[in-house]
């Protein structure tokens, strides 16, 4: 698993690749705290595309961010989750809690 | 241990009261087969996870409760700090002593609580919420 991250005026994208598992929760709250304490960013991309397997957990971590984002006055969005990755994050019905965007 | 699969009596009538709770119970049983039971430090970090998500949960569902006017909010909010206690003294022993107490205990407190709370506590706001919520539709 591998995560970027890009600020652009007020969006900030991070892009994770890989395995969005249990393993990368540090790296991935890391990643996100960051950007929650910017007061710039507006908004917080979560790209997907590259996501090749997500668990439970994924879904736990993206909750907390959720959570986390709501607190500083942020939006969450989740860009581009292939269609596996869309199955395991209905199973908490993300469609109706987080933005969800495909093809952008 | 025995797992318990999310269903839809468990609604308590928010969506996102639920997709915390399913997500709890998928975590939990997620967990629960990690196959490096011996692994202390990979376990220690899958408690402190929970516990995290945990507090996210309560919290998320008190400010709920306060939105609903839920009367009873002051002895559910009891029961949250209690369950807060119960998980970081079981960690305390974890961190002290690693065989004292299984991840499989931990588990099994965790989802024994989340099933219980739900059924009984939870349950008991789930009128105030949908009385809210169908005054914002």
């Amino acid at each position: 698993m591998t995560i970027d991250i890009r600020v652009r005026d007020h969006a900030a994208r991070i892009t994770m690749s890989g395995r969005f598992d249990f393993e990368v929760h540090r790296d991935f709250k890391n990643a996100y705290m960051t950007l929650l304490d910017k007061g710039a960013v507006r908004e917080i991309e979560i790209e997907m595309s590259k996501v090749n397997y997500l668990d439970s957990a994924a879904l736990g971590m993206l909750m907390l961010l959720h959570d986390r984002a709501k607190d500083a006055q942020k939006k969450v969005s989740l860009l581009n989750a292939s269609s596996e990755s869309m199955q395991v994050m209905e199973i908490a019905n993300f469609s109706k809690i987080f933005t969800i965007k495909i093809g952008v | 241990m025995e797992l318990v699969e999310w269903n839809d009596s468990f609604s308590v009538g928010n969506v996102l009261m639920d997709a915390h709770h399913r997500i709890f119970f998928e975590t939990i049983k997620e967990f629960s087969k990690f196959p490096n039971k011996n692994d202390h430090e990979a376990i220690r970090k899958r408690i402190e996870f929970l516990i995290e998500y945990a507090a996210m949960h309560l919290g998320a569902e008190e400010r709920l409760m306060r939105q609903a006017n839920y009367p009873d909010i002051d002895e559910h909010k009891a029961t949250h700090e209690a369950f807060v206690r119960e998980l970081l003294s079981v960690k305390e022993s974890f961190d002290k002593d690693p065989s004292s107490v299984t991840a499989d205990a931990i588990m099994k407190i965790m989802q024994d609580w989340l099933v219980h709370h739900i059924a009984g506590s939870d349950k008991r706001y789930m009128p105030y919420v949908q009385n809210m919520q169908g005054l914002a539709h």
